[in-house]
């Protein structure tokens, strides 16, 4: 038996040893013919937006990886701006695209336009609501956190962690309370507060962390009696427990996305948990399997990015050691 | 001037003098630019503190916790605001301040963490934040003597080269620093001066002030702040009595991109981390707060006391809102109106004396 398993490794490693000389050869018969690749990644977001360092950084790891190209161009939050970079793209004869879906209609006449000419499109981060349904924007595949799903986790969590109860209030304050992110992120929140009869209040706070800690200080000190905090943001979520602490209240918090100044909260418990989306992978596994669908035809596959795990005081080292760069 | 010409004014001097108390602040509200908002802003005032009195447990206006995030709420903006009012009563329009705030908040803490000036280095520098800041400021400076060289040098909108500016330095910041939140944790002293609190009253609060008045003498009192009104209200007045307006305007220019790195210092070592996108929009908020102070868009008219009541209403209506527990998905819709209906009261009061 022994032997049998010293046997199969040993024909295990041989093959990985045969196999990897011949994938390099591989590619470097190719070489030429993948830098051809011209991948176009248009991020909806700010380009001061840091959640998306992250998310670039592992498009670029993925495109020097798979040896094609990749040209970032951020959509600065305005849909039009984005759509003029589709376009021009599309133009040009871009081979590849991967985008985010800010909005269910706006992006439906480009990107199926794009599609029908050749060029393959992934979307990452923000999927069109219908997720590939007849009549929705055309796209092979998405890469990205289900919002719903992990709102709902992390407002059980909060519900069953701290005991709140039918008739409270919860405080969910939100960059920009009109983007997808913020409706889907509140809305999985609100199914899980729902179920026990609490409600909840969404408030927009920008991105300016002075101005976001100003106003959830007042909205808390109009409202005693919230019951806890859940930012549904990057900067909401860092400036809770300050704004919790300025108020007078003693109430939990805890929130959406990950920054270092955020994972400190974590590891002292001040934030109960946060939702992390791994923002490296949605930027990394779009970039990947276009290049492997352009390459190889492999199609790309649906991908769930951060499941619907939370991070808090028990796995917080990892995420603090990566945080920026990588989560 | 004959004698009887010489009488007549010494006379209207007289008059002038012992009007009654009432009549003197009736002709202040009409002749000052920031007479009608300081009328509403005090009736604001009074309502609050009446209602807070009347209803302390449900609109908790008195709170010191809540005067306390009030003042802070007004400072940082504030600080801001006194440099484009300067630059609005030149005649001119810096759009690039917010852009400035965030990069140039950035640019005080990279040279301050770089040198140790972080306060869990080991050894901490006391004096790197310091060095940090001037290095800021007078980046600041630098990039409103750009904004004015070239607006004035090759005659174009201030609009127009500050919203290109507002760009190229929005742009700058991620290139110097990329996306991420950067950490600003300064030693001491400077976090205690720049960041400390007296009471409920926090040192950004003192900041304001303290500049608000050296501001008031700069423009209500000397020979410069003469100037500024002359070059914005009629340029060529102006210049036909040997006023230089390069000079003036680049000093104006100057004095916004300074007060916006001071007040983009200030909130860092407040909140601790500096987002590279913050401040955005803030450039329109500060213009907003010297409209509804009495500035008049196209130069020459507004004053400091103009500057603080307009931001100091403008975050007073957003803190009564939340207060009052305006539905918060949708406030912003109310603090808008409410800007509005600040203007146009401001109007109608100061025309309802005139």
């Amino acid at each position: 038996m022994r032997f049998a398993r010293k046997l199969c490794a040993g024909i295990a490693l041989s093959m990985v040893l045969c196999m990897a000389p011949g994938a390099y050869a591989f590619d470097a018969d190719h070489k030429a013919e993948w830098s051809k690749i011209n991948i176009l990644f248009v991020p909806w977001s700010q380009s001061s937006n840091p959640f998306f360092e992250a998310v670039v950084n592992g498009a670029k790891d993925a495109a020097e990886q798979q040896g094609v190209n990749i040209d970032v161009q951020f959509g600065e939050e305005d849909q039009q701006h984005q759509l003029g970079i589709l376009e021009t793209g599309i133009a040009n004869k871009v081979t590849g695209i991967a985008v985010n879906i800010a909005d269910d209609n706006a992006y439906v006449d480009v990107l199926c336009n794009a599609m029908k000419q050749g060029i393959p499109v992934v979307t990452f981060n923000i999927d069109d609501s219908r997720h590939g349904a007849p009549g929705s924007t055309c796209r092979l595949a998405f890469m990205g956190q289900n919002f719903v799903d992990s709102g709902y986790v992390l407002g059980k969590r909060m519900i069953e962690e701290h005991g709140l109860k039918k008739g409270d209030v919860v405080f969910t304050p939100v960059e920009a309370p009109q983007a997808t992110y913020a409706v889907q992120r509140h809305a999985g929140v609100q199914k899980a507060l729902e179920e026990a009869g609490i409600t909840s209040e969404i408030l927009g706070t920008g991105n300016d962390h002075a101005q976001a800690l100003n106003l959830m200080t007042q909205y808390l000190l109009g409202h005693p009696n919230t019951a806890a905090v859940i930012g549904l943001g990057q900067t909401p979520t860092s400036q809770a427990v300050q704004a919790i602490k300025d108020s007078g209240l003693k109430i939990p918090a805890g929130g959406f996305d990950i920054s270092k100044e955020i994972l400190d909260q974590v590891a002292s418990g001040e934030l109960t948990a946060v939702v992390d989306q791994q923002p490296y992978s949605q930027g990394y596994y779009s970039v990947t399997q276009l290049a492997l669908y352009l390459k190889y035809g492999l199609y790309p596959s649906e991908m769930d990015t951060g499941g619907k795990g939370l991070i808090d005081k028990s796995n917080y080292q990892l995420a603090q050691k990566w945080a920026g760069p990588v989560r | 001037m004959t004698i009887s010409q010489a009488d007549h004014i010494r006379k209207a001097i007289a008059e002038r003098s012992n009007r009654p108390f009432i009549v003197k602040v009736g002709d202040w509200v009409r002749d000052k630019p920031e007479g009608g908002i300081a009328v509403m802003f005090i009736l604001v005032q009074l309502a609050c503190i009446i209602g807070s009195l009347l209803f302390p447990d449900v609109f908790r206006y008195l709170l010191p916790a809540n005067i306390s995030v009030v003042l802070k709420s007004i400072a940082v903006p504030g600080i801001m605001a006194l440099g484009v009012g300067i630059l609005m009563i030149s005649g001119e329009f810096d759009l690039s301040v917010g852009a400035q705030y965030s990069l140039l908040s950035i640019i005080c803490a990279e040279v301050s963490n770089s040198f140790m000036g972080d306060i869990s280095a080991d050894p901490a520098s006391s004096l790197a934040p310091f060095m940090g800041m001037i290095f800021a400021l007078a980046l600041g400076v630098l990039i409103g003597m750009v904004h004015a060289f070239i607006t004035l040098r090759f005659n174009i909108p201030s609009f127009i080269t500050t919203l290109g500016g507002m760009l190229f330095w929005k742009g700058m910041t991620l290139l110097v620093h990329g996306s991420s939140a950067l950490r600003f944790k300064p030693s001491e002293p400077f976090a205690t001066l720049f960041g400390g609190e007296v009471g409920i009253v926090h040192a950004s609060m003192i900041w304001f002030i303290l500049f608000a008045v050296i501001f008031y003498f700069f423009l209500h009192h000397h020979r410069i702040g003469n100037h500024l009104f002359a070059v914005g209200g009629n340029r060529n007045a102006a210049v036909a009595i040997g006023i230089n307006p390069v000079r003036t305007k680049t000093i104006a220019f100057a004095l916004a991109g300074f007060m916006a790195a001071f007040s983009g210092i200030v909130a860092a070592t407040r909140v601790g981390s500096i987002q590279p996108g913050g401040g955005l929009g803030m450039e329109l908020q500060t213009i907003a707060a010297c409209v509804i102070g009495g500035f008049a868009l196209n130069g020459g008219r507004g004053s400091i006391l103009g500057v603080v009541l307009g931001t100091a209403l403008v975050f007073t209506i957003q803190d009564v809102l939340l207060l009052l527990r305006a539905p918060a998905f949708y406030f912003d819709m109310f603090v808008g109106g409410l800007i509005v209906v600040a203007v146009v009261m401001n109007s109608a009061i100061r025309r309802a004396r005139a």
